[in-house]
């Protein structure tokens, strides 16, 4: 039977169906209960679908501030926003050739999004989203992936398919098969990862907050995957069994198949199989875990269905708007809609019809990333500086001002082997291909070093260890000592040379005056042991603030 | 020693001004080492120094990695099937009987607080283990924060030159299994996980640096990111350059992991092993202003030779708890210090054909004695054979409630992860009045 939210929700489709001109006011309410933000939208005030990305998200930004009364923060600098570009991009500083010249950023973007790198570095990414940086078979399916421009719906049919049958796809049933486990964390990763939404709220009670959250909700989505297990190594699904809880009432209930708390879907009848199929059934998973060969698809296989019901007209914006979310995130620290696993009907974005353009942006052109993420580095809130001088930082979610925000892991043990060269490694003249080399061994030496530090998320606090590792550790004073720019350093005839090569190299721009009087008199004292101090003023910038942050 | 260089290094003074830092470092020049006492004081001779002592509470948690038998310490069924080959002995409290394997605790039972009646659900280790220590378990998509991370969190100073939460684990039970996680509040309340080395990794300054450069070179680093924040006073910058800023800190309290400063006679009554020394270890810390300690003891789990391992590892248990007891109470540590003994769980009353017990999380004890707690107070009961409880059954929940209230903490108060309210412990899990004084 149709609930009364459902049918609510029902109506206000229609609604918008039948008169995109309509106007439906955001507290949009029946009966008391509100329907999802995203129904009943209003985006005339954005400019029209044609319009460049980066526009579009300039245009609804300052309509918010303009309501708030905030000016923003002027732009960054362009060193800065070089450097900014090259690490979100390619996931490393610029090298000292690279920061030679300052192009507009259009150009430089460009140039980032055309690089190896920059598929290597969203490869990574991808591989933190959906599987917490683990090293294996998965990332490698997600680089070729990435490598085709394999779109993002086809990735997650990919994913939730977990039919590892050709070169290809080796690794990338890993996703589920790691989980299959736990059902539980299997049903919450899917709705967390894909579609940014915490159902396991839901497991034990209906949720307090979100009204269309009952357990049905949780239970619903947990049938798509309950009949999947793992047999011999390989993801097996099963095409009968039906699961039950016990409300909080204590009543034992048989969910339906629901996808994210939607109608529940119709399915062949369920038929439970007899003892001698169920015989035979277990001979031949039995037969197969022996030969270590992949089981056959059901006929009929629920985890199908979930990718049906994912990419169906009516929920792939879910797909889509949490890719956005993610995206956006990772460029401002700050989704559009926080917390990342809350993009349910009752949570409002801080700028919705922005929310839905861009995630019926990125669906319409085929979910093309680049695209995405070349508009937001091009627009005004992205290349704004991150010092803010006046008075108390504005409200992130109006996005004034950039945030600083600490570099990953591989960002940090990347730009640390740049930054430590000898510059004349990266000199401007190398062929393409030699520079290509390059750039991907010192990425691998980079990654080595990734594993002494945190990757950052949430309320970010550094922990002691990395101070100390850098303070006190052989392999920290390594680093800074031994990468080559010390070497050249020494080279250099003067002193303001040598503190201008050490920032530009590490710090990707030009020392102030007050840090260059700074280090000349540090320098300066200690004439008998040049290298060692050059070392220490390495050292300095290697793990200052500046170069930790992306800023 | 040159004067020059001790007052560049006093603590009080790491606020100075670029200038002063120059002068200081030109005046200073190279290859001059600091006197030690010049030093961010390190502890004095005996491990004391009131300055360091904080004035919040701590907690030593002596965690039986494993699971130890209940039957064998604390709630003995003697002359039943279940009850294993070892008598019982009366203790300090009146009818109250436990294991005589453990005669030193039967003496101080009038000081311990005793749970009979844990039924906690869970027989793994792994999840067992992380469910104890959060009083809950995690969620598919929510990690909770282990009982160290939030005492760390409460009661860590501000100021502090010590870690606020350390960890020490044993090789069998293996660094993987310490079941720490601060989840939400951050790698800055994660603990500092040692070994039988007893000393963090990275804490000595390398030969190759001389101290001056060193505290120069950190100078340095502090200029450069205080001109780095000056306009970007997020948490997460300034979180940068403070952990940056505890290094030396930590260092400096380097004689804290250095167990030989505590005389002998001390350390030989603690006894020689790990356990005991670690043990030692922890109240050195807690004394120091560390707010929480966990010591692992390994490894209980004895599927089979029950009584072997048991007749070997509660005695141990028996004269460490006591020695620890009586030391605290001695330095007047005992009001302000919370004492636990239990792990992931108990073992099962019904003895295998290995003379083993197995694991067993429906009827199980666990031990606590310090700070907040009702002295002689005996919790709970089991049935006659031990395999149900009787009485009052107490929940992870419960307890975790229990050891927060006990330290002052309200288990209501509400932490985020997020715009999502995490109370400490989960709702309608209240602590258990007759267990507070």
């Amino acid at each position: 039977m149709m609930n009364d939210t459902c049918f609510q929700s029902l109506i206000s489709r229609l609604v918008v169906l039948l008169s995109p001109l309509f106007l439906v006011p955001s507290s949009f309410c029946v009966g008391g209960e509100s329907a999802p933000w995203w129904i009943g939208l209003d985006d005339s005030s954005l400019p029209g679908r044609e319009e460049a990305v980066e526009v579009v998200i300039d245009h609804a930004l300052a309509q918010k501030l303009t309501d708030v009364g905030i000016a923003p923060a002027e732009p960054a600098s362009p060193e800065t926003l070089l450097r900014r570009l090259t690490l979100d991009l390619v996931g490393r500083i610029p090298t000292l050739a690279e920061s030679g010249e300052m192009p507009p950023a259009v150009e430089t973007a460009d140039r980032l999004l055309g690089e190896p790198g920059y598929e290597r570095f969203l490869a990574e990414e991808l591989n933190w989203l959906l599987l917490d940086g683990k090293n294996g078979d998965f990332r490698k399916f997600l680089q070729r992936a990435v490598a085709q421009e394999m779109r993002w719906d086809e990735i997650f049919t990919e994913v939730v398919t977990a039919r590892p049958d050709s070169e290809f796809r080796k690794g990338v049933d890993q996703f589920v098969r790691e989980r299959v486990q736990d059902q539980d964390k299997l049903t919450n990763d899917v709705s967390v990862r894909f579609f940014g939404v915490n159902v396991s709220c839901a497991q034990c009670h209906n949720h307090p907050y979100v009204k269309d959250w009952t357990q049905d909700t949780y239970y619903g989505m947990k049938s798509f995957f309950s009949r999947t297990f793992e047999n011999g190594g390989f993801v097996a699904e099963r095409e009968y069994g039906l699961i039950s809880y016990k409300t909080t009432e204590g009543e034992e209930r048989k969910p339906e198949l629901r996808f994210l708390g939607g109608p529940a879907l119709t399915e062949p009848e369920h038929r439970e199989p007899t003892d001698e199929e169920k015989k035979l059934e277990k001979a031949m998973f039995e037969d197969l875990k022996k030969k270590k060969e992949l089981p056959p698809a059901p006929n009929y296989g629920r985890r199908a269905r979930v990718i049906e019901a994912g990419l169906s007209g009516e929920n792939d914006d879910y797909l889509a708007r949490s890719l956005v979310n993610q995206v956006w995130n990772r460029f401002f620290e700050r989704g559009l809609v926080m917390p990342l696993d809350q993009m349910h009907g009752e949570n409002l974005p801080s700028h919705p019809v922005l929310l839905q353009w861009l995630a019926r942006d990125l669906v319409e052109h085929d979910y093309d990333l680049r695209r995405l993420i070349r508009g937001i580095v091009l627009s005004q809130a992205y290349q704004r500086s991150s010092s803010w001088e006046s008075s108390e930082r504005p409200d992130p979610e109006l996005f004034a001002v950039m945030t600083p925000r600490p570099l990953n892991p591989r960002q940090y043990g990347i730009s640390i082997k740049i930054g430590a060269a000898n510059p004349d490694y990266f000199p401007a003249n190398l062929t393409p291909e030699e520079w290509e080399k390059r750039i991907e061994q010192t990425e691998r030496n980079g990654e080595g070093m990734a594993r002494w530090f945190q990757r950052p998320g949430g309320t970010f606090h550094f922990s002691v260890d990395e101070a100390l590792y850098f303070s006190n550790s052989d392999d920290a004073r390594n680093q800074a000592l031994n990468g080559g720019l010390v070497s050249h350093l020494e080279g250099l005839k003067t002193v303001p040379e040598q503190i201008e090569s050490a920032y530009r190299s590490v710090l990707s721009r030009h020392p102030e005056q007050d840090e260059i009087d700074l280090f000349s008199q540090y320098l300066s004292a200690r004439t008998g042991q040049t290298k060692e101090a050059l070392g220490q003023m390495v050292w300095t910038l290697i793990t200052s603030s500046e170069m930790r942050f992306n800023h | 020693m040159n004067p020059e260089s001790t007052q560049f290094c006093r603590p009080n003074e790491h606020d100075i001004s670029r200038r002063a830092f120059l002068a200081h470092s030109l005046a200073v020049g190279s290859g001059t080492l600091i006197g030690t006492s010049g030093a961010v004081h390190a502890l004095d001779e005996d491990g004391l120094n009131a300055a360091l002592r904080h004035s919040g509470k701590s907690v030593i948690l002596l965690w039986l990695a494993g699971g130890s038998s209940q039957l064998e310490t604390w709630d003995p069924k003697p002359g039943r099937l279940t009850g294993g080959p070892f008598l019982t002995i009366p203790t300090s409290v009146p009818g109250v009987h436990i294991s005589e394997l453990m005669p030193k605790m039967a003496k101080r039972m009038h000081k311990m607080t005793v749970i009979r009646s844990l039924d906690t659900k869970d027989g793994g280790h792994g999840t067992a283990a992380e469910t104890m220590l959060r009083g809950r378990k995690n969620e598919a998509a929510q990690l909770y924060p282990d009982l160290g991370s939030i005492i760390a969190k409460e009661f860590e100073r501000r100021d502090s030159k010590v870690p606020g939460y350390v960890s020490f684990y044993s090789q069998t039970e293996g660094r993987r299994n310490t079941g720490a996680t601060p989840a939400f509040l951050g790698a800055r309340y994660a603990p500092m996980i040692l070994n039988d080395g007893m000393k963090p990794a990275n804490i000595s300054r390398l030969e190759s640096i001389t101290e001056v450069d060193h505290r120069d070179r950190a100078e340095l680093h502090k200029l450069l990111s205080a001109r780095f924040a000056r306009s970007r006073d997020t948490e997460t910058v300034k979180s940068h350059a403070s952990a940056y800023a505890k290094v030396h800190g930590l260092m400096s309290s380097e004689s804290l992991f250095d167990i030989t400063q505590e005389p002998k006679w001390v350390r030989d009554q603690y006894g020689p092993g790990q356990f005991a020394q670690q043990t030692l270890m922890a109240r050195r810390m807690v004394e120091s202003g560390v707010p929480f300690v966990r010591v692992g003891r390994a490894w209980w789990d004895s599927h089979g030779q029950n009584f072997e391992t048991h007749a070997e590892m509660v005695p141990e248990l028996d004269h460490v708890m006591a020695t620890l007891m009586d030391d605290l109470e001695q330095r007047g540590m005992l009001d302000s210090t919370l004492v636990c003994a239990f792990g992931e769980f108990g073992r099962t009353p019904k003895i295998n054909a290995s003379l083993g017990r197995d694991h067993f999380a429906s009827a199980w004890s666990a031990a606590m004695f310090g700070c907040g707690l009702q002295p002689g107070a005996v919790y709970g009961k089991t049935d006659e054979d031990g395999m149900t409880v009787a009485e009052n059954p107490v929940g992870p929940g419960e307890l975790f409630a229990t050891i927060l209230k006990a330290v002052g903490l309200e288990p209501e108060k509400e932490y985020y992860s997020g715009s999502r309210p995490i109370p400490l412990v989960n709702p309608g899990i209240h602590p258990i009045p007759d267990l507070l004084s």
